[in-house]
């Protein structure tokens, strides 16, 4: 049975025997890996007879300490080229391994999504979702489920973004880098309520930080067009500070029981959840440090414990959907 | 200039400042109150608009409701005449609410009226329209008690006073209808 109540065990079974062809690939990439260790070996003594020769055919035209250098030059080139054929290798396994595996997990999972592991969330997306002080100048999304949960369009996936800081020190020199500012899971879906107004939900950092003061912080600002709400759950309050364009339009996206629902999603994944609303579509921002739908090359494709593993972060993801209640289309947006 | 001088102007000037701001504060609060009170009538008289639609919706199928039509009617004629933030107008569009639910409920015992388009439409747009008003509510009781901080607080009570400002009621919502914001 498909969908998202199939149980993990029937899609364990299901994807299991498709996998043959996949483990063979993972072996090899096993294999090679082992055997980078095994050419260095090779490689580095040949290069000290190659370099000896060298050495005595010159008639000690060269300084003694050139040879130990080039022996190390020449080991580390050996080395850096082997790693990089493994790393290819073993991007390129992960690369099979999700489109084969994760792709199945949701096709039986949810039918009508489909996933690229490559395609993620564009940056003009992530970028107009507002969830964030910074812009991103370095940024890149993979791992993307694009279709209809339910009655509801989503678009997730996992996005690392960062900005770049450029500083001065005390003698006049510049050096810049790049910080890590959301490294997570980023779901855009349309929300099942019709509204115009634009709505941010944040965490509520300044009030966690300077009480009283920092609410009144919050509630300075002369140049947006959102304005702080305060809603009626102290809960909700203490966890989150809610900026929106309209007082009336933001109390009815965020109804009692949907900031119940918020307040639940960001119990479950434990971190700073950031939510906003406009242009008919709600954006969920949920900082994650684990690298999602990956594979364990040490691991058997068909290993029954993976598969559970992603058959539950997949759910988990696209769960989201549920969680937040956007499948109740009892409003007349349909 | 004598320094006595300049501190008594430093001091004017200073409870100058707070008089303005003090002022202009509560003059916001105040409209506040209004516009969010003006929310809440604009999306009360879109449920008074729709009633006649889902009565004639469903009069040809529930037959047997004709009571239950006839009071929806009476109390839509009384909401229809009440204004203000007022106990009697909260009762009536609390009732209101009770009944609307109520026809909705015992539209599930007819199958045909319950899967037809229009009364699909109106019930999706009742919905909605019960959680506007809802939020209007919400925005309005948060919107009262702002202002009424500010007329019983020292200090802005004093220029509260001074303003002839009292203290706004809230606008409640009793049984049936905390049950219709649980969507």
């Amino acid at each position: 049975m498909s969908g998202p109540t199939a149980s993990t065990d029937a899609i364990a079974q299901a994807i299991g025997p498709e996998l043959d062809a996949l483990e063979r690939e993972r072996q090899q990439v096993l294999r090679q890996a082992g055997s980078v260790l095994r050419k260095l070996g090779i490689t580095l003594p040949i290069a000290a007879v190659i370099l000896a020769i060298a050495a005595i055919g010159s008639q000690g035209g060269l300084p003694a300490p050139i040879y130990p250098i080039a022996i190390g030059v020449v080991a580390l080139a050996t080395l850096a080229f082997h790693f990089g054929l493994k790393q290819s290798k073993l991007n390129a396994f992960a690369g099979h391994y999700k489109q084969r595996v994760v792709g199945r997990i949701v096709e039986e999972l949810y039918p009508d999504v489909h996933y690229d592991a490559e395609a993620g969330a564009p940056k003009d997306v992530f970028k107009a979702s507002r969830l964030h002080g910074h812009s991103p100048d370095m940024y890149s999304a993979e791992d993307g489920f694009r279709g209809t949960v339910g009655d509801t369009d989503v678009l997730l996936s996992e996005v690392h973004a960062q900005y770049r800081q450029t500083t001065t020190d005390s003698n006049g020199r510049t050096s810049t880098r790049y910080v890590t500012y959301f490294r997570g899971i980023f779901l855009v879906a349309d929300f099942h309520k019709a509204f115009r107004c634009t709505v941010r939900i944040l965490p509520d950092q300044a009030e966690r930080l300077f009480g009283r003061f920092g609410k009144m912080l919050q509630g300075f600002q002369p140049f947006s067009s959102e304005k702080l709400v305060y809603l009626e759950d102290p809960e909700f309050e203490k966890s989150f500070v809610v900026y929106g364009s309209d007082d009336v339009e933001t109390r009815y996206l965020l109804s009692t029981s949907m900031a119940r629902r918020i307040l639940d999603l960001k119990e479950r994944w434990g971190s700073d959840v950031r939510l906003s609303l406009h242009g008919s579509n709600i954006h969920v921002a949920i900082p994650h440090k684990r690298n999602l739908f990956e594979p364990d090359v040490k691991r058997p494709v068909d290993d029954e414990s993976r598969i559970h593993t992603l058959v539950e972060e997949v759910r988990s993801c696209l769960g989201i959907v549920d969680e937040l209640n956007l499948n109740t289309r009892i409003w007349s947006k349909e | 200039m004598p320094t006595s001088l300049i501190v008594v102007c430093a001091v004017l000037g200073v409870v100058l400042l707070w008089f303005l701001f003090t002022y202009n504060g509560l003059i916001g609060r105040k409209n506040r109150c209004k516009n969010a009170f003006a929310s809440i009538d604009v999306n009360l008289k879109k449920r008074h608009d729709l009633i006649p639609n889902l009565v004639a919706a469903c009069e040809g199928f529930m037959t047997h409701e004709r009571e239950l039509f006839t009071e929806v009617a009476k109390l839509r004629e009384r909401a229809i005449h009440a204004s203000g933030v007022s106990a009697e107008r909260a009762t009536v569009e609390n009732a209101l609410t009770g009944l609307l639910g109520q026809i909705q409920m015992r539209a599930e015992a007819y199958p045909e009226l319950k899967s037809g388009e229009n009364f699909l439409h109106l019930q999706r747009t009742l919905t909605e329209l019960e959680e506007q008003i809802s939020a209007s509510r919400r925005a309005y009781n948060a919107a009262v008690e702002s202002f009424n901080n500010a007329v019983e607080m020292v200090p802005s009570s004093i220029v509260a006073g001074m303003m002839n400002y009292e203290t706004r009621p809230f606008f409640r919502a009793e049984g049936a209808e905390r049950e219709n914001v649980r969507i």
